[in-house]
C-alpha cells in the first residue's frame, strides 16, 4: 500500500537561482525502511520538510495517506500521520521536562488528559527511555535527547517517521541507541524514512534512494547501490567500509560472496575462506 | 562555566508544598510578599523567618540552597544597606559612631532582612515548583485577560522556551568565547567602548546560532501539530486541594498575627 | 614542541554545588611529530584536557609543560608575565573547537581569517596582513580571490570549516589541536578535511591531536592514541598496541575500528594478520596470507 507519493515535484527556495528539489518522483509503501543518501545539498533535506508540509512544492503533488500537503485544512492530517525527528537534539525540546515535552504533540491535537498519560507510557517504552520520565532534558546524552524527540513524535502516533540526520550529532553509543529504536519500531510495522550520510546506516534499510542536484539517480536494495563505487563517489557519496573491503579484495582475486554489506558478513566470508584454505 | 547556572531551580521532592497547585503557591507568593512590607517591627520578622524556616522544613528542600540562591543577591542588599546607612535621616539621631546613628543601623537592617525575605520566598517558590508547573500556573491565573485578547497561552509559551534554551545559550557562549580567545580576542583589558567591541565576536556567532535554533524549533513544534488556534489540551490539569485550602488558611493566620503585632508593639521608628 | 601533562587535575565550579571532577591526574606525553588522537566517552574529559593545551582553561594542580611553556601553578606569578607567556604559546597551539564554522563572524572571509593577526600582531597591515590570509586560505585548499570577499555566511558548510580552520592557521602555529574536526561532514567532505590534516602534517604543523569518537577514523589517521575515562588517561601507546586490546577498549565503552574486528574474528579461527589498522594495509595483508 503507497502511504507517499511524490509526484513530478519541483521546490526552489525563495531567491536561490536552481531549484533544489527538480521534478522529483518517489512512491514509499507502508512498512518500508527507506534511507536516503545524498552529500549536502543534494536536496535530501528538503525533500524531508516536503513530504510532512513544511514546505509545499511549486509545482507537482505530495499527497500522505491520500492528503495532498498544500491542502491547508488538512495540514493536521498529514502531520499527524508523518513524524519528524530533526538533527540537533537540543532544539526539539520545549519543555523542561521529558515527560511535559512528549505531552507536548498531543495538547496540540486536543487529546484527553488521561489518555495522554496511556500515550506518554508507550512513546517512553518504545523508545527504551521509562527511566528518564522525569529528568531534565538538559542532563540527558545526546542519544537519549534524540531517544525523547523520538518518543514526542510517538505520542501523535503517526504511520511513518522521518529521521531528519538525527543521528549526525551524535557519538557511535548515541548513534546505536537511536538506530536500534528505529529498527524495533520498523519492525513493528513503522514506515521509516532516513535521511543520513553515513553509509553504514544505509545498510539496514530495505530500500536506497540516491540524491544528487534535486534528482533521484539511485533506487534500489543496499546491496545494489553499493555494487559501483566510482558512481557513488561521484555522487559525494561512499562505500561502507566492509563493502569497500570486500570489493578490493574480490578484484585483488580472493573468491568473496558479492553484496557484503556489514562488519559480520565480511567477518563471516573471510573467516570461511582462510577455514577451506 | 556559565552553563552550568540553572535558571528554575526545581529541586526534586515529594512534599506537602511541592504537592500544592502552582496558581495557589503563585497567590500566596504574592501574599508573603505583601506580608513583608506589612511588618513593621522585629517581632514581626521573628515571625515570617520562622515561617519560612517551617516551610524550608516542609518543603524537604535543604536550607544550604535557600541560602546559596541568596549569594546572588548579597551585592544588591549589602549595596542598599550601606546606602540606607549613610543617608538614612530622622529628626532626633542617636550618634553611635562617626556618622552612624542607632535609627539609620535599625532601618537599614530592617530593609536588609526585608529584602532577603523576598528572596527567600521567590526561591522557595522556585525550588518546589517545576518551571512547567510555574507557566502552566501563571497561564492559568492569566487566564481572565484572553478576554480582551490578550495571548495568554503563546506568553506562557515563550516563557517556558526560553527557560529551555537560557542553559543552552549559555554553554554555547562559553564555548565560543573561549574559541575566540584561542585566536586572541582579549576580553578583559581596554575601556568600556573597548571591552563592548570586543565582544562582538562573541554575540554576532551567538545571534546567529539563536536564529538556526529558533527555526529548527519552530519546525520541530510545527511537526508535532502546533497551532495557538486549536483547542489544546493539558496534560497536566492543575487542580487544588486540601493541602491548598489548609496552605491558605495558614497564611491568614500568619497575615493575622503580624498585624496584631504591629498595633501592640507598635512600628519599628 | 613536546606536550607533557603529569598529574593535570581540574574540577568545574570547585566551590557551588555544581562542582564536577573533570580531570582527576591525567598523566600523558604528547611528542612532536605525533598525529595524536584522544579517545574517550562523552564526559570522559577529553574536550577539558585539550582546553588546557593552550592555557585556554588554566591548570589548577598538577603540572602541564607545552615546549617550553610551563603551564603549572607555579609558573602562573607573576601573573603579568604568566599573561604574555599564554600570548605567545597561543599562537603556537591552534584550537580548533567542534563546529568551528559557528564561531565565524565577521563580514568577510578575509575579516574573519584576519582576526587572530589582528589580535596579535596589530602592526602587520596592509599586504603583509593580505599575503598571510592568503597562505592560511590556500592551505585549507580555497581560492583566495574566490571567496575573500564573500560573507562567511554564504558558503557551504564544508567551506565553512575551512575558513574557521584557516582562522587559526593563519597564526602559523606549531601544533593543532582539532576536537572532532569532520562532525557533521559528509562522506566527501570528510575525507577531503582528513586528507587536508595529512597534507599539513610534517610541513607546517608539527604536531596534529584530534579528539574523535569515530574509532575508523582514528585508527585510520593517528600514530598515538590516548584513551580517556572518567578524567583519567588511562592508556597512552600506539595504535597496534591500543587497538590489539578488545578487552580493555570495551571495558571502557569504546567500540573496535573495522579493521580491529576483522582482525579478531580472523585470530579466532587461527589466522594471525599483523596490521597497524590502516584499511589499505589490512587488506593487503589479508591478500598476501591468502596467497602465502
Amino acid at each position: 500500500m503507497e502511504v507517499i507519493s511524490v509526484k513530478d515535484v519541483t521546490f526552489k527556495y525563495e531567491g536561490a537561482e536552481l531549484p533544489v528539489i527538480n521534478n522529483l518522483s518517489l512512491s514509499v509503501s507502508r512498512g518500508e525502511y527507506l534511507c536516503v543518501l545524498g552529500e549536502n545539498g543534494s536536496g535530501k533535506s528538503t525533500l524531508a520538510r516536503l513530504i510532512n508540509g513544511l514546505l509545499t512544492p511549486n509545482s507537482g503533488r505530495v499527497a500522505v495517506y491520500g492528503f495532498d500537503t498544500k491542502d491547508k485544512d488538512k495540514q493536521f492530517e498529514v502531520r499527524k500521520r508523518v513524524g519528524m525527528v530533526f538533527q540537533n537534539p537540543d532544539n526539539q525540546m520545549v519543555a523542561t521536562m521529558v515527560e511535559d515535552d512528549i505531552a507536548f504533540g498531543p495538547e496540540n491535537l486536543g487529546v484527553p488528559s488521561k489518555e495522554i498519560g496511556e500515550r506518554i507510557d508507550f512513546a517512553l517504552k518504545s523508545t527504551n527511555m521509562e527511566n528518564f520520565r522525569f529528568s531534565q532534558g538538559q542532563k540527558l546524552s545526546g542519544g537519549q535527547k534524540q531517544r525523547v524527540a523520538i518518543a514526542g513524535v510517538l505520542a501523535i502516533m503517526p504511520e511513518v517517521l522521518i529521521l531528519d540526520e538525527s543521528t549526525s550529532m551524535l557519538d557511535a553509543k548515541g548513534r546505536k541507541e537511536v538506530l536500534d529504536v528505529v529498527k524495533e519500531l520498523n519492525d513493528k510495522g513503522m514506515t521509516v524514512i532516513t535521511i543520513t550520510h553515513y553509509m553504514d546506516e544505509a545498510v539496514n534499510a530495505s530500500r536506497v534512494v540516491v540524491l544528487s542536484k534535486g534528482e533521484i539517480v539511485k533506487d534500489g536494495k543496499p546491496s545494489e547501490i553499493f555494487k559501483d563505487s566510482n558512481e557513488l563517489v561521484s555522487y559525494g557519496l561512499e562505500l561502507p567500509r566492509s563493502t569497500y573491503i570486500a570489493n578490493k579484495l574480490i578484484k585483488k582475486g580472493l573468491p568473496l560472496k558479492e553484496g557484503i554489506l556489514t562488519a559480520e558478513e565480511l567477518s563471516e566470508e573471510l573467516c570461511k575462506l582462510f577455514q577451506k584454505g | 562555566m556559565l552553563s552550568d547556572i540553572t535558571f528554575g531551580q526545581y529541586y526534586p521532592a515529594s512534599s506537602f508544598v511541592h504537592k500544592m497547585d502552582a496558581r495557589i503557591k503563585l497567590l500566596l507568593l504574592i501574599a508573603y510578599i505583601v506580608l513583608v512590607f506589612v511588618v513593621k517591627n522585629f517581632y514581626g520578622f521573628l515571625v515570617v523567618y520562622g515561617v519560612l524556616l517551617f516551610l524550608t522544613l516542609l518543603a524537604k528542600v535543604p536550607i544550604t540552597s535557600l541560602i546559596k540562591s541568596a549569594s546572588a543577591v548579597v551585592f544588591i542588599i549589602i549595596f542598599t544597606f550601606i546606602l540606607n546607612i549613610f543617608f538614612y535621616k530622622t529628626n532626633n539621631p542617636t550618634y553611635l559612631f562617626w556618622i552612624i546613628t542607632k535609627e539609620a543601623l535599625e532601618f537599614s537592617t530592617f530593609m536588609a532582612l526585608r529584602l532577603l525575605a523576598l528572596v527567600f520566598f521567590s526561591m522557595l517558590l522556585n525550588l518546589t515548583t517545576t518551571p512547567v508547573a510555574l507557566t502552566d500556573g501563571i497561564e492559568s491565573l492569566l487566564k481572565p485577560l484572553k478576554v480582551i485578547k490578550f495571548p495568554v497561552h503563546e506568553l506562557a509559551l515563550v516563557m517556558s522556551i526560553a527557560l529551555r534554551f537560557i542553559p543552552i545559550l549559555m554553554s554555547e557562549a562559553d564555548r565560543i568565547i573561549m574559541a575566540q580567545k584561542a585566536r586572541g580576542a582579549d576580553f578583559e583589558s581596554g575601556n568600556l567602548l573597548k571591552r563592548a567591541k570586543a565582544m562582538l565576536p562573541v554575540l554576532i556567532p551567538l545571534l546567529i546560532s539563536s536564529f538556526r535554533r529558533a527555526e529548527e524549533l519552530g519546525d520541530a513544534m510545527d511537526s508535532r501539530c502546533y497551532s495557538s488556534s486549536s483547542k489544546r489540551t493539558k496534560f497536566r490539569k492543575l487542580k487544588a486541594g486540601w493541602r491548598d485550602l489548609v496552605a491558605v488558611i495558614f497564611t491568614a493566620i500568619i497575615f493575622t498575627a503580624v498585624i496584631l503585632l504591629n498595633n501592640y508593639v507598635g512600628g519599628l521608628v | 614542541m613536546q606536550i607533557i601533562s603529569k598529574g593535570l587535575k581540574f574540577t568545574y565550579n570547585k566551590k557551588t554545588e555544581f562542582k564536577r571532577q573533570a580531570l582527576n591526574g591525567v598523566d600523558l606525553t604528547i611528542n612532536e611529530g605525533d598525529f595524536f588522537g584522544i579517545i574517550g566517552q562523552t564526559g570522559s574529559g577529553k574536550s577539558t584536557f585539550i582546553e588546557h593545551l593552550n592555557g585556554l582553561i588554566p591548570v589548577e594542580s598538577g603540572e602541564l609543560t607545552i615546549g617550553e611553556f610551563d603551564l603549572s601553578v607555579s609558573a602562573q606569578k607573576p601573573k603579568k608575565a604568566y599573561k604574555e607567556r599564554l600570548k605567545l604559546l597561543r599562537r603556537k597551539v591552534g584550537m580548533v573547537f567542534q563546529y568551528p564554522e559557528y564561531q565565524l563572524f565577521a563580514e568577510t572571509v578575509f575579516e574573519d581569517v584576519a582576526f587572530g593577526i589582528k589580535n596579535f600582531f596589530p602592526e602587520i597591515e596592509g599586504e603583509q596582513l593580505a599575503l598571510k590570509v592568503k597562505n592560511a586560505l590556500e592551505l585549507v585548499g580555497l581560492n583566495y580571490y574566490e571567496v575573500k570577499d564573500k560573507s562567511p555566511f554564504e558558503l557551504s558548510g564544508g567551506q565553512k570549516r575551512r575558513v574557521a580552520i584557516a582562522g587559526v592557521l593563519v597564526l602559523e602555529p606549531e601544533v593543532l589541536v582539532l576536537d572532532e574536526p569532520v562532525a557533521g561532514l559528509d562522506p566527501v567532505g570528510k575525507r577531503n578535511l582528513m586528507e587536508l590534516l595529512h597534507s599539513l602534517h610534517g610541513t607546517v604543523l608539527k604536531t596534529i591531536v584530534i579528539v574523535s569518537h569515530d574509532m575508523d577514523e582514528v585508527s585510520e589517521n593517528c600514530n598515538r592514541v590516548a584513551v580517556f575515562s572518567d578524567g583519567v588517561a588511562v592508556k597512552v601507546d600506539t595504535i597496534e598496541n591500543i587497538f590489539a586490546d578488545v578487552d580493555f577498549l570495551v571495558k571502557h565503552g569504546l567500540e573496535l575500528p573495522l579493521t580491529a574486528k576483522i582482525k579478531e574474528d580472523l585470530k579466532a579461527v587461527g589466522v594471525d594478520i599483523i596490521t597497524d589498522y590502516k584499511i589499505d594495509n589490512l587488506i593487503e595483508k589479508i591478500y598476501k596470507n591468502y596467497k602465502g
